[in-house]
């Protein structure tokens, strides 16, 4: 007799004569080829796909983030809030693994980072594309205490200039590789510049807050930057300031170390999400850089910023898709555990077409984020914008069905969905808002738009 | 003695007055987003709400109470507009009283009598739904009459109180609870006492930082029970989902005024904000949700009676996600500050969301629809 366990309602079972994948064992084994009809579990199915380098990527991630990030999700999210830099012991001991096995250095190669040499092969933004899912998967708030850090690093490495890598990269990975994880933050918002920060046409008109005046042997900064991610434990940080008496197009990006006299972590944010992560008021007191640490020279901060934003914004877009997939993981199970009128949820129809709603809606932005992922050897800022807004907008959707789905169990934390809301939320301010991410597609495509602005001209392609 | 009915023209001084109460004595205490009042301060705050009226007591004398005179249009326009006021306060203390209101009206047509312990502010609440959803279009055919054996084993599981828990979102002073259970074969109401009900705390739910959120079950030998009607029940789910619709909506007037007020202070790309398509784009947008829910509640404000519960479904379904939309707005038209709890439009979206799950949520809105068939 068949029984539920065997089909779900609406559904033949699959040694059925009329299911498909009884009749594929049949098929010719030239035909067993070229079409399919496994069940195997989606995620594996994906990740062989991937070159094996990033497979085993994939799997080592995951496998990092359900054994360390997984158990300190809900303390972490419930924690109440902290004076800044204090973390539970637990924590600090996930970022010590963390660290040792190489999460906080994978943008470089070995020696200097973590990256295999056959994973070199790959751009470094699919890479961390990969893992920024796997992390949001299981914690948003623990992801991005690992993630800020890459973000703080990247000015470094984009600064392009060997010295500064060996003097100041290497040995934050080297640190991190000793199981003394050297964390690095990324400070260009501040009070009156947030989208400012981050679209040139705001940036125009904007008063630096920031200012770094020129004194014996380098400069003073002063001013505040505002909510830091990784504010509160970095122990040196990627710092933008205009020079003293110019405007934004001086931005010049300095390296911090966050025992300079004078720097002070004013307070974190209390954030709605992402809790396990401080958001930092920073305070710059005369805090003396010396001319060593300026970053890819005078005046570069500004290309040196939108490109890192250019290199972030497509894991950014992997963390949405970390959030869509946990939301429809978590949604699915639901589903088949939570019995109404005598059956599972998932029995019914109109639940099955939802989940399968969550997961095409999911599927379709890892498709694009890893679609531009794997090109982005020099990522493109319309390209990593695109899909920043597109892939965070979507994703928020996808968790509101999985909350929808629960209906009235949707807003108890122990189901866990209503963290991923809050923390996918976030993923559409940060990085650029939405709306300014929408801008900075047209701003790199106009010079594109302004000759089909004439009728003579060639048509474009999208 | 019937009640006296509520004059149109007392209708305005008396909102006037709720808008007083709420600026007065409920904006003090919820003022900090971050900070959800106490226990305490909500029982006292509770304690003004009934000597003031807005809370129903007696229910020999029921005044013009939070659903207090359903069958009058200017009453139940009174307790519309009452809990919009004070849900653009708080949300969830608005809940809290609509509830509490919901569950006096309910005792009062089922026939419970009250002692004065249950008749204590926030004393009562009610449980509007069973364990998940709208029992998808069993529910709906029950109510027209027209229920299958298959409905009637849904409805015995959607209701099955014992077996299953359900989760109750309400203010920690609760101490009686209505509920419609099933009981031999039929829809009743059982009011229960918090000690013969077990209950399992949950952890701080997403929203509404003021109530606790319990998984409640109770037996059937606890309690009294009754059966109910379709006009009963009907009725309690036509409050409830107007109820819930007016604090939606009162939410983001707060959120609308928050945004717009942001939007007309923060400068960024070299003017104040609100000079940007974008932001206009968000604002207009949080304007025409505040629109849709003034319009569809205006339609509503009728004698309950003259009130069809598929329309309110359909207002639900309609409405929530729009405000949940619109909350999210709120938030983004402040950018990065809108997200930290000590702002106020993070948690408005908190509760705006907590909302639409209520009392089974929306997701199955279309079944119910559809059950019910043409009216
Ligand atoms: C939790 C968190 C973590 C963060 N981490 C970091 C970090 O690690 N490092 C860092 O430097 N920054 C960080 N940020 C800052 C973040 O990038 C900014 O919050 C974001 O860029 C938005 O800036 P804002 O908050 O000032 O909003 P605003 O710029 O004030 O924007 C307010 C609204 O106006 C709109 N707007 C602004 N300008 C325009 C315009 N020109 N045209 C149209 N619309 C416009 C915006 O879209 C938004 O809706 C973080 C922010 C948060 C909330």
């Amino acid at each position: 007799m068949i029984n539920r366990a065997m089909h779900l309602e609406g559904h033949l079972p699959a040694d059925h004569r009329l299911a498909p994948h009884w009749q594929f064992a049949a098929l010719p084994r030239i035909a067993q080829q070229i079409t399919s009809y496994q069940r195997d579990d989606l995620w594996a199915s994906d990740t062989r796909r991937l070159p094996a380098p990033l497979a085993q990527l994939r799997r080592r991630a995951r496998t990092f983030a359900e054994t360390y990030l997984a158990p300190l999700s809900a303390e972490a999210d419930l924690a109440m809030h902290t004076v800044p830099g204090q973390h539970p012991p637990a924590i600090t001991d996930m970022l010590k693994v963390a660290a040792r096995e190489g999460w906080l250095s994978y943008f470089l190669p070995r020696p200097l980072g973590s990256m295999s040499w056959k994973r070199s092969l790959y751009p470094p933004v699919w890479q961390s594309s990969l893992v920024v899912e796997e992390f949001s998967r299981v914690c948003g708030g623990l992801m991005l205490l690992l993630s800020a850090h890459h973000l703080g690093c990247i000015p470094l490495l984009l600064s392009g200039d060997i010295k500064v890598i060996r003097r100041f990269l290497a040995p934050v990975y080297r640190s991190c590789h000793k199981g003394d994880p050297h964390l690095v933050a990324f400070a260009i918002t501040e009070p009156g510049a947030g989208s400012d920060a981050e679209d040139g046409h705001g940036a125009r008109d904007y008063k630096p807050g920031v200012v770094a005046s020129r004194c014996q042997g380098g400069w003073k900064l002063n001013g505040r930057k505002c909510f830091i991610s990784g504010g509160d434990m970095a122990r040196t940080l990627t710092v933008f300031a205009a020079l003293e008496g110019e405007g934004m197009e001086s931005w010049t990006c300095f390296y911090v170390d966050a025992a300079s006299p004078g720097f002070r972590v004013a307070r974190n944010e209390m954030k709605m999400g992402m809790r396990a992560s401080g958001a930092a008021d920073l305070e710059f007191t005369e805090v003396f850089v010396p001319d060593s640490h300026v970053i890819g020279g005078l005046r570069k901060g500004w290309v040196l910023n939108r490109a890192s934003l250019n290199t972030s914004r497509i894991p950014v877009a992997s963390m949405a898709v970390g959030f869509a997939r946990a939301a429809t993981e978590q949604a699915t199970t639901f589903a088949c555990r939570y019995q109404l009128g005598g059956k599972a949820l998932i029995h019914y129809q109109d639940v099955q077409q939802h989940i399968a709603t969550m997961v095409a809606e999911t599927r379709a932005i890892r498709s694009m984020v890893w679609q531009e992922a794997r090109n982005a050897w020099k990522p493109r800022q319309l390209n990593a914008s695109a899909c920043k807004f597109h892939a965070t907008n979507r994703a928020q959707i996808v968790v509101e069905m999985a909350l929808d789905l629960l209906a009235d169990q949707g807003g108890l934390q122990e189901q866990k969905i209503e963290k991923i809301f809050r923390d996918v939320r976030l993923t559409r301010i940060f990085e650029g808002t939405n709306q300014i991410n929408q801008l900075s597609v047209i701003e790199d495509w106009q010079d594109q738009l302004l000759p089909l602005c004439s009728p003579s001209s060639a048509p474009i392609g999208v | 003695m019937a009640p006296a009915l509520l004059a149109t023209d007392d209708l305005q001084p008396l909102l006037d007055e709720v808008t007083r109460f709420s600026t007065t004595e409920m904006a003090p205490i919820t003022q900090r987003p971050d900070l959800p009042a106490s226990a305490e301060a909500i029982s006292k705050l509770s304690q003004a709400a009934y000597d003031f009226g807005i809370l129903p007591g007696d229910d020999q004398n029921p005044g013009f109470a939070l659903w207090a005179q359903p069958e009058d249009a200017n009453a139940l326009a009174f307790s519309i507009g009452a809990l919009k006021q004070l849900a653009s306060v708080n949300a969830g203390i608005a809940l809290a009283w609509h509830r509490n209101a919901l569950a006096c009206f309910l005792a009062r047509s089922i026939g419970f009598r009250l002692n004065e312990t249950q008749q204590a502010p926030l004393a009562l609440t009610a449980i509007p739904t069973g364990h998940h959803g709208l029992a998808r279009g069993s529910l709906a055919r029950w109510l027209r009459r027209r229920v299958t054996d298959e409905d009637q084993s849904m409805l015995a599981d959607w209701l099955d109180r014992n077996t299953c828990n359900t989760p109750l979102t309400a203010p920690p002073q609760w101490q009686n609870l209505i509920w419609p259970v099933w009981h031999e074969g039929v829809m009743s109401w059982q009011l229960v006492h918090r000690s013969e009900i077990a209950i399992t705390p949950c952890r701080p739910q997403h929203g509404l930082d003021e109530l606790g959120t319990w998984q409640v079950s109770a037996g059937p030998a606890n309690g009294e029970i009754v059966g109910a009607t379709q006009q009963q029940v009907s009725s309690m789910l036509v409050l409830d989902a107007l109820g819930l619709l007016a604090i939606a909506a009162g939410t983001n007037q707060h959120g609308a005024a928050m945004a717009g007020e942001f939007a007309s202070l923060r400068r960024q790309g070299g003017r104040v904000i609100s000079q940007h398509a974008a932001v206009q784009t968000m604002l207009a947008k949080i304007q025409q949700a505040r629109w849709e829910a003034e319009m569809v509640l205006s339609g509503l404000t009728r004698p309950l009676s003259r009130l069809s519960l598929k329309e309110l479904m359909m207002a639900r379904q309609q409405l929530h996600p729009r405000l949940c939309m619109a909350a999210n707005l709120a938030m983004q038209v402040h950018g990065g500050i809108g997200y930290m709890q000590d702002c106020g439009p993070e948690k408005l979206l908190r509760d705006q969301n907590m909302l639409r799950f209520q009392s089974g949520g929306t997701r199955e809105i279309p079944l119910f629809i559809h059950a019910w068939g043409e009216i």
